[in-house]
């Protein structure tokens, strides 16, 4: 059940990045919900599923998104370890860590592979793009608590329970 | 795991394996790994083209309940037939140059590129703000092959970057992979036009003295060998000149909204006789 459940969220994360959002909100107010996806995973997994739940997020994204497969799982997963590494010594489920967590990821997935394309680009061009990642990290920290909230009472009316946010540490 | 210290909780063990999955993915060749991502997501194709037209569909009514009950479909059907109208006009202004000039030419669309054309859906898009994609639901069965030009309403979309069995992904304007040689149409000024993400454009190597100006609309000249001539990409928005540059800096914004693009013409390769 809980695989069907975690299945689930991968689907509707996957279709409304590509195909909801893209037809709803311009391109600087669409947040990530792979980002949200992979800061929810932070509070209900333990220590390995979450490395092995960030890469599955980031693989699903390179899949439904076209670019280099295993670009975004390498991203994704390193993102998770580092969120896998601090969650001991942050309280994850106030909303402005998790806010701030949001953010983070979103700023590293999008900013790393923006770096070896922005080398030779004119510092104008190099401008606009991280202005664009910095809008679509500042949408997803904004939406990420409510939405976080929503999940979780979601997961308890499932009956999933609320694990302790670093179990197995 | 042989070979790796016992000091290594399951976590880093993990974490070991998959980033040597992701980099062995990375160094596989990509038409291995376009042709497996297009083939594995037929279904997931599927899907998103429902969640497409569904959304679609609830955005209009929710616009006509917001206007009160006005016309919608009658205003978006007047916007598609304006944006036609456009690419139209620019075509048209490219021809009759062309014959003012005493060179053979076709007038409005080429035979060929009728006989080529094939129609497509659009099933999905890129979420990166950084790139400008999406996918079509034509594949190789269908006849498409990479880099094939891909039209909407006689404008330039973009052009195929992979290609699946059923599906390809299109590289559209403002996506840094897209790349067209294009020429301006009020004075024949030419460059390199290059996405930069967003559906923002630049257009590169436009020599320091051309006369170019916010607003002038720039067409496809055909020199890329991938494009043919006279159809409309883009439309200049800025123009900056640095010191001491051989080029000018000509931003300019895609002449198609991807956003509200539903179908599109992909324009096969030419068979050898």
């Amino acid at each position: 059940m809980r695989t069907v459940y975690w299945s689930s969220l991968f689907l509707v994360a996957a279709l409304l990045a590509t195909s909801a959002l893209p037809v709803v909100l311009p391109v600087r107010w669409r947040p990530d919900p792979f980002a949200i996806l992979l800061v929810f995973a932070s509070l209900h997994a333990r220590r390995e599923d979450l490395v092995r739940a960030s890469w599955v997020i980031g693989l699903a994204r390179d899949l439904a998104a076209g670019g280099p497969v295993g670009y975004g799982a390498l991203l994704y997963l390193v993102a998770g370890a580092a969120i896998s590494a601090v969650r001991g010594t942050l309280n994850v489920r106030h909303p402005l860590v998790s806010a701030i967590m949001a953010c983070c990821v979103v700023g590293f997935t999008e900013a790393v592979p923006a770096v070896p394309a922005g080398l030779g680009m004119p510092l104008p061009a190099v401008r606009e793009a991280f202005r664009g990642v910095a809008a679509v990290a500042t949408v997803t920290a904004l939406v990420t608590p409510p939405i976080l909230w929503a999940l979780d009472r979601l997961s308890r009316w499932l009956g999933f329970g609320r694990r302790p946010a670093f179990q197995g540490g | 795991m042989k070979g790796i210290p016992r000091r290594l909780g399951p976590a880093q063990r993990r974490f070991l394996l998959y980033l040597g999955l992701s980099l062995l993915m990375l160094l596989l060749p990509s038409a291995w790994t376009g042709a497996a991502r297009h083939a594995a997501l037929w279904p997931f194709t599927l899907a998103q083209r429902g969640t497409v037209r569904t959304t679609r569909a609830a955005v209009s009514v929710l616009r006509r309940i917001g206007a009160g009950g006005a016309p919608a479909e009658e205003v978006e059907r007047l916007r598609k037939r304006v944006a036609a109208l456009e690419a139209q006009l620019a075509r048209e202004t490219y021809l009759r140059r062309r014959a003012e000039a005493r060179l053979e030419h076709f007038l409005g669309l080429p035979p060929e590129e009728r006989a080529r054309g094939l129609l497509a859906s659009l099933a999905g898009y890129d979420p990166s703000p950084l790139r400008c994609r999406a996918v079509l639901d034509r594949g190789a069965a269908d006849g498409v092959r990479r880099n094939c030009p891909v039209l909407w309403q006689g404008a330039v979309l973009g052009r195929v970057v992979s290609v699946g069995p059923a599906s390809c992904t299109v590289a559209l304007v403002g996506d840094p992979d897209c790349r067209i040689a294009v020429r301006s149409e009020r004075t024949q000024a030419q460059g390199i036009l290059q996405g930069l993400g967003g559906g923002r454009c630049v257009i590169k190597y436009a020599d320091r003295t051309a006369d170019v100006q916010p607003g002038d609309r720039f067409l496809t000249s055909g020199l890329d060998g991938i494009f043919p001539a006279g159809h409309l990409v883009a439309v200049c928005t800025d123009v900056a000149a640095g010191t001491g540059e051989p080029h000018k800096w000509v931003e300019a914004e895609a002449a198609c909204d991807p956003w509200r693009v539903e179908d599109a013409t992909i324009l096969l390769p030419v068979e050898d006789p």
